[in-house]
């Protein structure tokens, strides 16, 4: 019978200590890189957005 | 590539405070915050001169560098954004800021401060393009509409200015070449005098 209990306690500290390790993959925090969520305007084309632009300013801005 | 920059024509500004009202009315911006500030330099003095102030959208800047949570962005066309759900409210870009531009809301007592707030030259947010969650935090989406920043698109004298850099950089060309000389309120001689 001690044999039995001496048994499980060998297996549940085993198991216990099994559960006590170190993440052996680091987590690289890069500085700068955004983090956010994504901005559903960065997926537009950027190309006619300028151009679309660039004409309201000539329609709206111009010097009269 | 354009990149979007504002420019107010200090020899134009007539300190109408319309930009400044625009902004807040478009925006619903809350009581406390202003986007966008009229400055006035030499006040009361003859001479005096008044520059509509907001965030510059900066090439390189400084409140990106130093945000600790990382939560700015700039678009393919130069305007600096930033991510509310991320923003701690520390206040290091408003330190960092030359032109006092990150403004926060008070939402607690004892002056806890809220989510930083800025100009977003009316470009919303990392939300969904023109949506009611878009607005409440950001404000209105114009660029998604494909208008520009409401301040500068009803500045009564046209002194300010927002847009691609290159054109707006050439109506100020052709101003200062029409008033026959180089502005007075920017540049050297006014921040150092002749000496200098």
């Amino acid at each position: 019978m001690k044999q039995l209990i001496g048994l499980a306690v060998l297996i549940s500290a085993a198991l216990a200590l099994s559960a006590c390790y170190e993440s052996p993959g680091v987590t690289v925090h890069k500085a700068g890189v955004y983090k956010g969520s994504k901005d559903p305007l960065l997926q537009s084309d950027v190309q006619s957005r300028a151009e679309t632009l660039q004409k309201r300013f000539t329609m709206v801005q111009t010097d009269r | 590539m354009a990149r979007m920059k504002f420019l107010c024509d200090a020899e134009r500004c007539i300190e109408c405070n319309s930009c400044v009202t625009a902004c807040k009315n478009e925006h619903e911006v809350p009581w406390g915050v202003n986007r966008r500030r009229v400055v006035v330099l030499n006040d009361g003095v003859p001479g005096e001169k008044s520059i509509s102030v907001a965030c510059m959208h900066c090439t390189d800047a400084p409140c990106a560098a130093v945000c600790p949570v990382d939560c700015f962005y700039t678009t393919d066309d130069g305007i600096v954004l930033h991510d509310k759900d991320l923003c701690i409210g520390c206040g290091y870009c408003f330190y960092a800021c030359p032109f006092g531009a990150p403004q926060y809301p008070q939402q607690k007592a004892f002056g806890v401060r809220g989510k930083m707030d800025k100009c977003t030259f009316c470009a919303g947010g990392p939300a969904k393009n023109l949506s009611d969650a878009e607005f409440e935090k950001y404000g209105r989406n114009r660029i998604a509409e494909g208008k520009l920043p409401l301040c500068a698109e009803m500045c009564s004298t046209k002194a300010l200015l927002a847009g691609d850099g290159d054109m707006v950089a050439d109506i100020y060309r052709q101003r200062v070449l029409k008033r026959g000389g180089r502005p007075q309120s920017w540049g050297w001689e006014t921040a150092y005098g002749a000496q200098g």
